[in-house]
C-alpha cells in the first residue's frame, strides 16, 4: 500500500458536540412536561433538535443506537420491564440520513454497530450519509457484546465476555476478539471509502468509457474473520474518509480507538460502575493513558499507515443547566425521585447539574488537562439542549474555548466562493483533507 | 379528480431512478450527477409534482465486471438504498419511496428495524422490493459470503419476510402510553418477543422499533420464475414485472391474478406494474425519430461490442461495430459478472438467432444490439402515450407502469409536464394525493396505491365447554405430551386418568369454573381452564400452547385472560400446580407474578408437584386482554 499523504492537521480546534438519545439521558427525562415523550419516533421531533443544535452553532450531534431494546419487557428478570423508561429506538444512521437534507452545517454522527452487521452495508451506508450531508458525516463505532444482540441476529454465538473482568480493566479474550473484529470492520470501511479515487468518473465519449477503471480499486480485505472483495458500490464521498469516533471506558477499547479512530470519547470523573475501568479517574490521567497508547510504536505505525493524525480526545458530560424557572439541581433531584434511583450512580459519564458558570469552569479545567472537546449529553430534551445552545455555548466562546459564532457558522454564504470543505466534519475536528491510500498519483493529493 | 368514464381503471405510475446499465445515457449534455444528492432530490420532487405513486431505487451489491475487470462503459456507482430512500422521503411529503433490498445478504432483525424506521420517519411511505441475490460474485462483498442454491434462495426469502412481519407485528399499536402521571412510557404487555426457529433463521428478538404507521412496508416483488410467481401470490402487493408487451402483459396479468384466490387474496390486493422506457415527441413521427436517437446513444460502439462479447462468452478483439456479427462460434466464459440479463443458457443457439435477425433485417452489429436492448416501450406524442397507458390498464395488461427515464436527473420532467396532465384529463390518474380522511396527514403509500390493509393474524379468546371440538386438539396434545414427559412412573398413572378426573361441569361458569381457548384465525393455538379450589381461590388447570406457537408470549396472554375471568367470577386468589419436568411452565409462572409454594432451591424432581399462588387484582386492573392484543 502506498504511503498516505495530504492528511495534514491544521491545529486542533476545541469542539462542542451534543449527544442525542430518546428524551434525554435521565431515565425519567421523558416525564418532564416539556419532553416530546409522545413523539419520540416522529421525524419532526428529531429535525427540530438538529435545527436547534445547528442554529446555536454546535459542531456535531451524535445519535445513540444499539440492536436491542434498552430493556426487555419479555424478560421477567429485567428490572426495567415495567415500562417506566423509554423503550425503543429508531435506526440512528437512517435518522441521520433524514436530518441531513434538513440541515446544512452541523456534523452528523450516528452510532452504527459492528460485530453482527455486514461491513459492506455499514461502510456504504455511512458513505451515502456523507454524500447526502455533503461532507458532514461521521461514524460512532460500537461493538455488540451482549447476548441479546447475538440472539436477535441468530448468526453467530454470543461472545463469551466476563463483564466483571472487563469493568476492572482485566484482559478478556472474548472482548479482544470483538475489538479485533471491529478493527477489521473499520479497516474495510476505510479501504472501501478510498476505493474510488476522486476523479474515477471520466465520461469520455471518445472511448465510450464512463469510468477510468484504473482509478477504482478492489480492496481485497482478508482476515481470520472474514474477507471482503470491494470496491465500494458508492463513489468517493465529499470527505473521502469519515471521522470515526469510539467511546472508550478502558484501555483495550481506547487501543481500538487508537488503531482505527479519529476521535476517542472518554468519561472522566464518573464514579459509577458503568464508567468502566477508568471510573473516577481524573481527566489528566485518562489523557496521559491514551497518549501513551497512541505512542506505542505498533499503534503509531498503524495510525500512520491509515493516514490518521493525533487522536482527538473528547470528554462526555451529562449536563443540566439552571433555568429562570428552576435550578438544575432541583430538576435532577425531582427526576431521580421519579426514577427511584440517583442517575449519577448509573451514568457512565459525569453528571453536572448547576449554573452555566460551573459547567464553564469544569470544561475549562478539562481543556487545560488536555481534552480536545466535549460532547454534552442533555439531561432532558429539548430543554437542556436549549440552554446549552443559548447560554453555555456563548459563554464558552466568550472565554475563548469554543470557536466564535462567525467562525463556526462555516459554510454560510458570506464569501463569494465558500470553501466546500468549510462545513465538513473533518474540518470541525481539524483533521485536514483526507488522502487516498489507492491514489496512484501522490502529488495530486499533496 | 374529474369523473372517470365507466370503464376507467386507476393508473399507477412509478418513477425509477435511472440505473447502472446502458439504458441510462451519460454522454448526453443534459446528464447530471448519478451520486450527488441534488439529483435524487430533484428526481423525487419531480415525481411528486407529477403525483407518482412512488420513487423506486434498485440496489447495488457489487460493481459489474466485464472480462474480469470493472465494467467501465455504463454509469457505475450508486448510493446505499436505505440511506437514499430515507433522504428522498425527507425532502418530499406524499410520494412513496421503494427500494430493492436483498433477502440473501441482509438479516431480518436489522432490515426490519431499518424499514420500520423509514416508515416512522416518512409517515408510512416506504416499500420493499424483495429480491434474492444470485451468486458467489455478490457474496464476495459480504462476511456471510458464498451464495445459496436457487431453491434455497426463495425459501430464505419466504422465511425472511415471515420473520420480518412477526417483528413488525411484535409491538401492538398503542403500546406506547407516554403516561407521565402514571410513569408508564410503554405497556410491556403489548411488546412481544419474537422467537423464531426455522430452517433459515434461528432468532430470538424483541423489536427495537414500535409499530410503524403502515404496520409494515408495502411488499414489492420482481422475480418471474414459477417460484417467484408463487412467492408474489403469497406475499407481494406489487409486482415489478418485465412483461411490457400488451398481449404478453395480459397473459402474465391473468396468470398471476389467477393465483391470488388460492392464496386467499382479492384481485385488488396485488398490483402489476411492468417497467417501461419511453420516448416522447410533438408527433408520433417525431417520437419515433427521438426513440432512434436515444437507442443509438444507449448503444455506443463499445457498448454494442461488449454486449456481443457477453452473449458470445469470449473476448472478440477487432470486432467492427458497424460490420457484421462475429463469425466465430461462442465460447463458454462468463464475460459479464453482476448482471443477470446477459446470462445465456445456450450460447450457440442464441448467437445463431442473432445472426439470423441481423441477416433478415439487414442490421449492422450495433443496429442489432440497439434493436435487441434499446427498444422503448412507450413511443409517441404525449396524447398517444397517455392513451396507450390507459389502454394497458383498462384492458388488464397492467395496473400502470414503472417508468425508466434515460437521463439523470431530468429524464422524468417531460413526462410529468406533458403526459401526466393528459392522464389526469382522462380521469384515470390522481390530480392530488389523497390525505388521510381522519388525520388530514399525507397518505401512506398503501393508501396512495389503493391497496387494502393486509390482514393481521386475528387473535381471540373464546369461552368453551370441555367437550367443544375447539378444545379437543389442546386436550389431545396435552395428554400426548404429559405421557411423553412423565410416562406413568412419576405420578403412577397415565395422563388420561388426570384429564378425566374432574367432571366437565367443574370447568363451567355455574360451578365457578371456565375453559378458555385462544384462537388465531379461528384455530386453537393455546388455552387453559380453572375450577373452584375454595370460595376465594380458583385453581388453574390445563394451560397449554401448541408446540409451534411456543416461546412467543402466547401462554402469557392465556394466563392473563384466565386471571381476568377468575377475577370476574369473584375469586381473589389463584392456586395452580405444575410438574417437575415442565421448567418452561415454572418460568412462565415465576415471570408472571406467581409465588412458589415450594423451595425453588431444591432440584425439581425432589420438589415433585410444584404449587404456586397469586393474589388477583380486582377486575379492570389486569394487563392486556386478547382483544387489545388483536387490536
Amino acid at each position: 500500500m502506498s504511503p498516505i499523504t495530504g492528511s495534514k492537521s491544521t491545529g486542533v480546534p476545541f469542539t462542542v458536540g451534543v449527544a442525542l438519545d430518546g428524551a434525554g439521558w435521565h431515565p425519567a427525562a421523558w416525564r418532564e412536561p416539556s419532553s416530546r415523550a409522545d413523539a419520540l419516533f416522529a421525524a419532526e421531533t428529531w429535525v427540530e433538535l438538529a435545527e436547534a443544535a445547528e442554529a446555536d452553532g454546535l459542531d456535531y450531534l451524535t445519535i445513540a443506537d444499539e440492536l436491542t431494546l434498552q430493556a426487555d419487557p419479555a424478560d421477567p428478570a429485567d428490572p426495567a420491564k415495567d415500562g417506566s423508561a423509554v423503550l425503543g429506538r429508531l435506526d440512528a444512521a437512517l435518522l441521520a440520513d433524514w436530518i441531513a437534507p434538513r440541515t446544512s452545517r452541523i456534523g452528523l454522527i450516528p452510532t452504527v454497530t459492528t460485530t453482527h452487521t455486514e461491513p459492506f452495508h455499514v461502510a456504504t451506508g455511512l458513505q451515502t450519509l456523507d454524500h447526502v450531508s455533503t461532507g458532514r458525516a461521521g461514524w460512532q463505532l460500537r461493538i455488540s457484546a451482549d447476548a441479546a444482540s447475538a440472539a436477535a441476529f441468530g448468526r453467530r454465538p454470543a461472545p463469551e465476555i466476563d463483564p466483571d473482568a472487563v469493568a476492572f480493566g482485566a484482559p478478556d479474550a472474548g472482548l479482544d476478539e470483538l475489538l479485533a473484529d471491529a478493527a477489521d470492520s473499520a479497516e474495510v470501511a476505510r479501504r472501501l471509502w478510498d476505493s474510488w479515487e476522486d476523479d474515477a468518473e471520466i465520461r469520455d465519449a471518445a472511448t465510450g468509457r464512463f469510468l477510468d477503471r484504473d482509478r477504482v480499486h478492489p480492496i481485497d480485505f482478508v482476515s481470520e474473520r472474514f474477507s471482503i472483495a470491494g470496491p465500494s458500490i458508492v463513489p468517493r464521498s465529499p470527505q473521502g474518509q469519515l471521522p470515526i469516533v469510539v467511546l472508550a471506558h478502558s484501555a483495550p477499547v481506547a487501543e481500538l480507538a487508537a488503531r482505527v479512530a479519529d476521535v476517542v470519547v472518554v468519561t472522566p470523573e464518573s464514579s459509577s460502575p458503568r464508567a468502566g475501568a477508568w471510573r473516577g479517574r481524573p481527566v489528566a490521567e485518562i489523557v496521559a493513558g491514551i497518549r501513551a497508547i497512541e505512542r506505542d510504536p505498533r499503534i503509531a505505525a498503524a495510525r500512520a499507515a491509515s493516514g490518521l493524525g493525533p487522536l482527538r480526545i473528547v470528554a462526555d458530560l451529562v449536563l443540566a443547566l439552571d433555568t429562570a424557572e428552576e435550578p438544575a439541581v432541583e430538576r435532577l433531584v425531582r427526576l431521580d425521585a421519579l426514577a427511584g434511583a440517583p442517575f449519577a450512580a448509573s451514568s457512565d459519564a459525569r453528571v453536572l447539574a448547576g449554573p452555566v458558570e460551573e459547567a464553564l469552569e469544569l470544561i475549562a479545567a478539562w481543556r487545560a488537562a488536555g481534552i480536545d472537546g466535549v460532547r454534552l449529553r442533555p439531561l432532558t430534551l429539548p430543554a437542556d439542549l436549549r440552554t446549552i445552545g443559548a447560554e453555555l455555548l456563548p459563554a464558552l466562546r466568550e472565554r475563548g474555548i469554543a470557536a466564535d459564532a462567525a467562525e463556526s457558522a462555516v459554510g454560510s454564504a458570506v464569501h463569494a466562493e465558500p470553501d466546500p470543505t468549510a462545513h465538513h466534519l473533518r474540518t470541525r475536528f481539524g483533521l485536514g483533507r483526507a488522502g487516498n491510500r489507492y491514489d496512484t498519483r501522490t502529488e495530486a493529493a499533496a | 379528480m374529474s369523473a372517470a368514464p365507466e370503464s376507467a381503471r386507476r393508473v399507477h405510475l412509478v418513477a425509477h431512478f435511472p440505473g447502472v446499465n446502458s439504458t441510462t445515457v451519460w454522454s448526453d449534455p443534459a446528464s447530471g450527477s448519478h451520486i450527488d444528492f441534488e439529483s435524487f432530490r430533484r428526481f423525487a420532487q419531480t415525481a411528486e409534482r407529477g403525483r407518482f405513486d412512488y420513487v423506486f431505487l434498485a440496489e447495488g451489491l457489487r460493481l459489474r465486471e466485464h472480462g474480469g475487470r470493472i465494467h467501465d462503459l455504463d454509469v457505475a456507482g450508486r448510493p446505499a438504498t436505505l440511506a437514499i430512500l430515507t433522504a428522498m422521503a425527507s425532502v418530499t411529503r406524499s410520494i412513496g419511496v421503494v427500494g430493492t433490498l436483498s433477502s440473501t445478504f441482509n438479516e431480518p432483525v436489522e432490515l426490519a428495524r431499518q424499514l420500520a424506521t423509514i416508515d416512522h420517519l416518512s409517515g408510512g411511505r416506504v416499500g420493499w422490493n424483495v429480491v434474492t441475490s444470485p451468486d458467489a460474485f455478490h457474496g464476495g462483498n459480504f462476511r456471510r459470503g458464498g451464495f445459496l442454491p436457487y431453491a434455497e434462495r426463495y425459501r430464505r426469502a419466504e422465511e425472511f419476510v415471515e420473520l420480518a412481519k412477526e417483528l413488525w407485528d411484535s409491538w401492538e399499536a398503542g403500546a406506547i402510553l407516554a403516561d407521565r402521571a402514571a410513569g408508564r412510557f410503554v405497556d410491556p404487555e403489548r411488546v412481544r418477543r419474537v422467537v423464531h426457529r426455522g430452517p433459515q433463521f434461528d432468532v430470538s428478538a424483541t423489536s427495537t422499533v414500535p409499530r410503524s404507521p403502515q404496520g409494515y412496508p408495502v411488499i414489492v416483488q420482481a422475480g418471474d420464475s414459477p417460484a417467484g410467481r408463487d412467492f408474489a401470490a403469497a406475499n407481494a402487493e406489487i409486482i415489478f414485472s418485465r412483461h411490457t408487451g400488451f398481449a404478453d402483459g395480459q397473459r402474465f396479468y391473468r396468470d398471476v391474478k389467477g393465483r391470488l384466490p388460492a392464496a386467499g387474496r382479492t384481485e385488488e390486493s396485488l398490483l402489476i406494474l411492468p417497467g417501461a422506457t419511453f420516448a416522447l415527441g410533438d408527433t408520433d413521427a417525431d417520437a419515433r425519430e427521438r426513440s432512434r436517437e436515444i437507442a443509438l446513444a444507449q448503444t455506443s460502439p463499445q457498448t454494442a461490442i461488449a454486449w456481443i462479447e457477453a452473449i458470445w462468452g469470449r473476448e472478440l478483439p477487432g470486432l467492427d461495430p458497424d460490420g457484421a456479427l462475429p463469425a466465430q462460434e461462442p465460447g463458454d466464459g462468463d464475460q459479464r459478472q453482476g448482471q443477470v440479463s446477459t446470462r445465456v443458457e445456450d450460447r450457440v443457439a442464441r448467437a445463431e438467432q442473432l445472426r439470423e435477425r441481423a441477416r433478415r433485417e439487414g442490421l449492422t452489429l450495433r443496429e442489432l444490439v440497439a434493436a435487441e436492448t434499446a427498444q422503448h416501450t412507450l413511443v409517441g406524442s404525449p396524447g398517444t402515450v397517455a392513451s396507450e397507458i390507459d389502454r394497458y390498464v383498462r384492458e388488464r395488461a397492467s395496473d400502470g407502469f414503472v417508468l425508466v427515464p434515460h437521463i439523470t436527473p431530468g429524464g422524468l420532467d417531460e413526462f410529468v409536464d406533458r403526459v401526466v396532465p393528459l392522464l389526469q384529463e382522462r380521469g384515470v390518474f390522481r390530480t392530488e394525493y389523497e390525505a388521510d380522511p381522519v388525520t388530514g396527514a399525507a397518505p401512506t403509500l398503501r393508501r396512495t396505491l389503493g391497496l387494502p390493509t393486509p390482514p393481521r393474524p386475528r387473535t381471540e379468546v373464546r369461552r368453551v365447554h370441555v367437550s367443544d371440538p375447539l378444545a379437543k386438539p389442546l386436550l389431545d396434545d396435552l395428554e400426548r405430551e404429559y405421557d411423553a414427559r412423565y410416562g406413568v412412573e412419576v405420578f403412577g398413572e397415565p395422563a388420561s386418568t388426570e384429564l378425566a378426573r374432574y367432571p366437565a361441569e367443574a370447568f363451567a361458569e355455574p360451578h365457578g369454573g371456565a375453559f378458555l381457548v385462544l384462537l388465531r384465525d379461528g384455530e386453537p393455538i393455546s388455552g387453559g381452564a380453572f375450577m373452584r379450589h375454595s370460595d376465594d381461590t380458583a385453581e388453574f388447570k390445563r394451560i397449554w400452547t401448541r408446540p409451534d406457537h411456543r416461546g412467543r408470549g402466547v401462554a402469557k396472554v392465556v394466563l392473563t385472560e384466565l386471571e381476568r375471568e377468575a377475577a370476574r367470577l369473584g375469586y381473589s386468589r389463584v392456586y395452580l400446580t405444575t410438574g417437575p419436568r415442565q421448567p418452561e411452565a415454572v418460568a412462565l409462572y415465576l415471570g408472571h407474578g406467581y409465588t412458589p409454594l415450594f423451595d425453588p432451591a431444591l432440584p425439581a424432581d425432589e420438589v415433585g408437584v410444584h404449587p404456586f399462588e397469586k393474589p388477583l387484582a380486582p377486575v379492570g386492573v389486569a394487563g392486556a386482554t386478547a382483544q387489545e392484543v388483536a387490536a
